[in-house]
């Protein structure tokens, strides 16, 4: 399975699955940043790691 | 990497600071640097700060405002928020800075996030001597590390 790695601008970090760094990201929009996040935002600021 | 804009009328930035063994540090859920917040359409920005600093630093000593500015076509209105210790997350000592001072009818054309910073502390520095509340939640550290800056009213800074 592809993994990736999302970078908030802020500096926070997750890798993982597509499914994964989307909900993280979700959480982290909503808590620190009180940001709705989508989809589409999160993996905006994903990239494939090398498998 | 797009970043992750944060939008809308009135942009919450947050310097979350502690007394570290060496003196003040910057820290935060994002590291030593502003921590920006985005407020809501009808969001109270008082209100909103408030609860998702709460949330992210249960254990946060104080949050204030200190200042505001226009920048990136919102108002941007800067909160300190005083933490016990950096706990887990990344802290860099704060600096000194000039503080970038208005003409009699403008505002500085830049101002960096240090100077912000330093006007922030400058401000805690007021509220430590005219707010018994601020001045009872700070501790004797914290009090000596503010006898250093000179306090400053909350200002607009551009």
């Amino acid at each position: 399975m592809q993994e990736y790695l999302l970078t908030c601008a802020c500096g926070w970090e997750a890798t993982g699955s597509e499914n994964d760094i989307v909900s993280a990201a979700k959480v982290h929009g909503r808590e620190i940043h009180n940001m709705d996040v989508s989809h589409e935002e999160a993996m905006a600021m994903a990239a494939p790691t090398a498998s | 990497m797009i970043p992750l804009d944060v939008d809308g009328p009135v942009t919450i930035e947050v310097f979350t600071v502690a007394h570290g063994h060496e003196g003040l540090v910057l820290t935060g859920p994002c590291g030593a640097a502003p921590w920006l917040i985005e407020t809501g359409e009808g969001e109270h920005p008082l209100e909103t700060a408030v609860r998702i600093i709460e949330g992210a630093l249960p254990g946060s000593l104080l949050v204030h405002s200190t200042s505001w500015r226009f920048e990136r076509n919102s108002v941007v209105l800067t909160f300190l928020a005083v933490v016990p210790d950096p706990g887990s997350m990344d802290a860099a000592p704060v600096s000194r800075s000039d503080l970038a001072r208005n003409a009699e009818h403008a505002a500085p054309d830049e101002i960096s996030y240090g100077q912000v910073l330093e006007h922030a502390l400058r401000h805690l520095a007021w509220l430590a001597k005219d707010d018994e509340v601020v001045n009872a939640a700070l501790d004797a550290d914290w009090l000596e590390a503010l006898a250093g800056y000179v306090p400053e009213p909350f200002q607009q800074l551009s």
